[in-house]
């Protein structure tokens, strides 16, 4: 299958600011978040995505198209912009009908694609009143609404959470994860690091306009390897395990913490989990530590951008 | 302990702070915002510093030649070449002093300053018409009244900064020329002559930027956005212009009073003393006019200012 | 029908019902109504003691009308076209829709030049019915020229459209198009149009003449003195000129609009 996404060497320059640098890279498709801090570039790289922008240097290929001004790709192509700006004069209902019928879409359709749409963004009540009447939440669910209303085969969606409230964002996720799951390629940058681990494993990490990091969570968290892993356990004698814990050559350290009432808890660093994964099924097998509670502590998405960024 | 941190901003009700010059940060801050736009600037006053330096420049050779020609004797003690020289070199001497008899300094330092009237328009426009419409626009006049500060200074925040570029205009360079007359004038001549002319330049620059500064302050309290501001500001000036035209030529001449660029032409002619029968309208209509008009223009941007405190 | 006029009319018919219930259609109005109220209060005034009738269709037609009114609401009006999608940011919308960008500019042209023609069209036709029943100091009828109505008529619509069109494009062209569009009114049309040589023809206004004046032996010398100084074109190369500024205007535009990339702020 080719790639969803090539870039070669893609930069982005507003005059003196680096807005994207040198960033190489091919998404195959599927659910993919784009992280990273703020004036990282994600907003930059997925305007190049939309062809709302030029690249300064390199190139990028979207479904095989350069993206800018490219009317063959706009028709498979569902972009949710960042900025919050809608046609405050009109409703919901027309916005999305007025862009699938620019789509190509005959009236009849159109109209029936845009009740649809927003019915899945949960708008039907409101979709006849005016823009300028809806709340933050309602304006960014008409944005994502006329994203999907064509059925793009990539969707492209620029912190498609901002403004919606927790129901909101389950909805949206769920909406996303469905697509994601029926073949649409859904491209998103978010903040919030919880949804995007929530929604797909997928990660591009970009940082001050480069790529930082590109895969899946768990093989581009195994690739820092500069970083030990962490790793807490409950057990029931703690102390005794920290000793013969830190004989091992893989365990870089031990901490004994204190848990809820008495209890102790070992919070411990490892170069290489797998290993020591295995070494203590076999420990735990052999001796009685009372071992009660096993989990990698920075695994997640949050570590991993705080390795990466920080 | 927890905490919230609402993003609401409700309007200050408490004591104000004793200290009288509560629009002062408001004045320095939006100076420093409007400084940083140097291309601007360097577009709005170049005009204007060109001019200046050029008509100082013509000020202070016109003193020097006429000066010279004064102290010395042509002729006196030469030969033939270096009569020729010297007739020569009086011939640009006696055209430019006799071009500034002819333009007389006094004179020509007036239509200076009413021709600064012109760049004076153009800067405040510039940095005036976005002060109110943007802060409503971006919700930073909600900013501005959770804070202890009332309507009144939030105005003279605003006003001074656009004053401030309009008055860059059309006081600096008049005094500068005044100051190079009086250096260069013989024995301080100018200065004891035509003193009165820098004080009338003085007033004339404050009530013009006083009035124009209004006018774009009143634009930009109506309008949504700041290209509507600009649009209001001088269509007002060709509209008025215009329609006082029409009805001044067609309906009565008092009708001329309407047009803002007619009157203050008046009153500049009045305060700097000259009396000019070519304008069509008279000082005493132009002076009410002009009332008028600021009466209306802070009545309308006092109620606009009302409607941008938040009652949250 | 080919991309480009689906697109432009389906954008068209979306903008027209926007562009009548915005504000700057309420601005507009509001400025066409000032001629007809001081066309009233001539009329009013003339009962009594009556202007020369050649001076009142010269300051109300020409100098109110066709030389400040019609500029000021194309500027008003066709600034919007291009620019308001920018300024607003939700160009984004359309540039990601597989339409030519040239529909933008194009639909939303239409939809302004809609509104441009009622309004002028009304504020015209009211003046000049107005100023036609006026009489004149000793009760005589005033006799309009014949055609003249019809020219000043044009005159407003047709100026009406090449400005506003002149205006849209530099929504497409300039960042700031209001301040050029401002610029171009005052200084470029308002400084060479009544500047004597031939530069005039550099403007719209010396094509407007033309169109009110231009090949009419009775008017021409009515109105030599203020308004014609230099030899104006006839009135059909007038027309023809004025449509070539709009088509070029709007193939400018569209050409800067599908090529030129905006940089929204988020």
């Amino acid at each position: 299958m080719s790639a969803v996404l090539v870039a070669e060497q893609l930069g982005r320059y507003y005059g003196q600011v680096v807005g994207l640098n040198d960033l190489t890279t091919e998404i195959a498709g599927g659910v993919v978040g784009l992280v990273g801090p703020n004036g990282a570039g994600k907003s930059t790289l997925l305007r190049l995505i939309a062809g709302e922008i030029r690249p300064s240097r390199g190139s990028v290929r979207v479904l095989g198209h350069e993206p800018f001004a490219n009317r063959e790709l706009f028709r498979v192509l569902g972009f949710c912009p960042q900025q919050d700006a809608l046609y405050e004069d009109m409703t919901g209902f027309d916005i999305v009908r007025l862009l699938l019928r620019l789509g190509g879409f005959a009236p009849a359709e159109a109209k029936a694609r845009a009740e649809r749409a927003l019915e899945r963004l949960s708008l039907t009540a409101r979709m006849h009143d005016k823009v300028r009447t809806y709340s933050k939440g309602m304006r960014q669910r008409v944005r994502i609404a006329q994203a999907i209303a064509h059925d793009p085969r990539l969707l492209v969606l620029d912190e498609p959470m901002t403004g919606l409230d927790p129901l909101g964002r389950r909805e949206v996720l769920e909406l996303l994860r469905e697509l994601g799951s029926s073949g649409t390629h859904v491209l998103f940058s978010s903040h919030i690091l919880y949804e995007v681990e929530h929604l797909t494993a997928e990660i591009v990490l970009i940082h001050r306009g480069r790529l930082l990091a590109k895969g899946a969570l768990p093989e581009v968290r195994a690739l820092l390897s500069k970083h030990p892993r962490r790793v807490e356990l409950s057990a029931r004698r703690p102390r005794e395990l920290a000793r013969a814990l830190i004989e091992w050559p893989e365990v870089v350290s031990v901490r004994v913490q204190p848990g809820a009432g008495a209890e102790e808890h070992l919070a411990l660093e490892t170069r290489d989990v797998g290993a020591f994964y295995r070494r203590l099924t076999g420990l735990a097998a052999r001796e009685r530590f009372g071992i009660s509670s096993l989990c990698s502590a920075d695994a997640s998405l949050e570590a991993v951008f705080d390795y990466l960024v920080t | 302990m927890a905490e919230t941190h609402l993003e609401v901003y409700r309007r200050f009700e408490g004591t104000l702070h004793e200290h009288r010059l509560r629009a002062w940060p408001i004045w320095t801050t939006g100076l420093r915002t409007a400084l940083k736009q140097r291309r601007a600037l360097l577009l709005l006053y170049l005009p204007p510093v060109i001019a200046t330096v050029i008509f100082s420049f013509v000020v202070y050779l016109g003193f020097m030649a006429s000066e010279q020609l004064e102290r010395e004797s042509p002729f006196e003690g030469l030969g033939e070449g270096d009569i020729q020289e010297r007739l020569a070199s009086g011939v640009v001497m006696g055209v430019v002093s006799g071009g500034l008899k002819m333009l007389e300094v006094t004179r020509q330092i007036i239509e200076f300053n009413k021709a600064m009237g012109f760049f004076a328009l153009l800067a405040v426009a510039w940095f005036g018409s976005g002060l109110f419409c943007e802060d409503r626009k971006a919700g930073a006049h909600q900013l501005y009244f959770a804070r202890p500060i009332t309507r009144l200074d939030y105005f003279l925040g605003k006003f001074g900064v656009a004053a401030f570029f309009g008055l860059c205009a059309m006081l600096v360079p008049p005094l500068v020329i005044c100051l190079v007359a009086s250096i260069s004038s013989p024995e301080w001549a100018f200065l004891k002559e035509e003193w009165d002319v820098i004080p009338r330049a003085i007033a004339l620059a404050f009530l013009w930027t006083t009035v124009v500064t209004l006018l774009v302050l009143l634009a930009s309290s109506l309008a949504a956005r700041r290209s509507f501001a600009l649009i209001g500001v001088f269509g007002f000036f060709m509209l008025s212009g215009a329609m006082s035209q029409a009805l001044g030529h067609l309906v009565s001449r008092r009708f001329f009073a309407l047009s803002l660029g007619d009157d203050l032409n008046t009153l500049g002619s009045q305060i700097l003393g000259r009396s000019d029968a070519g304008l069509p309208v008279s000082p005493g209509e132009a002076w009410v006019a002009v009332s008028v008009f600021v009466a209306f223009a802070l009545v309308v941007i006092a109620a606009r200012l009302r409607r941008l405190e938040v009652v949250a | 029908m080919s991309t480009f006029w689906s697109a432009t009319l389906i954008l068209f018919q979306a903008h027209l019902k926007r562009t009548f219930f915005s504000k700057r259609a309420l601005i507009s109005a509001g400025l066409c109504c000032l001629p007809v109220a001081a066309s009233l209060l001539i009329a009013t005034i003339s009962r009594f003691e009556g202007p020369p009738p050649l001076e009142v269709v010269l300051h109300m037609g020409w100098f109110l009308h066709v030389q400040t009114i019609v500029p000021l609401v194309a500027l008003i009006v066709g600034s919007a076209v291009v620019a308001e999608e920018i300024e607003d940011r939700t160009i984004t919308f359309l540039f990601t829709r597989p339409i030519p960008r040239a529909a933008i500019l194009v639909g939303r042209y239409l939809a302004a030049l809609v509104l441009l023609v009622v309004v002028l069209g009304a504020s015209s036709a009211l003046v000049i019915r107005i100023l036609s029943g006026l009489h004149g100091a000793e009760g005589q009828e005033i006799v309009m020229p014949a055609g003249f109505q019809l020219r000043l008529f044009a005159c407003v619509l047709l100026g009406g459209a090449v400005y506003s069109a002149v205006f849209a494009a530099l929504g497409a062209l300039v960042k700031r198009p209001v301040l050029v569009g401002i610029g171009y009114c005052f200084v470029f049309e308002g400084l060479l149009a009544n500047l004597p040589g031939q530069n005039q023809k550099l403007t719209v206004l010396y094509y407007l003449k033309s169109l009110l004046l231009g090949g009419n032996a009775e008017l021409l010398p009515m109105f030599s003195e203020t308004l014609a100084p230099l030899e104006l074109a006839t009135p059909a190369a007038a027309v023809r000129t004025l449509v070539l500024i709009l088509v070029a205007a709007l193939a400018i535009g569209a050409r800067r609009l599908a090529s030129r990339e905006y940089v929204l702020a988020a």
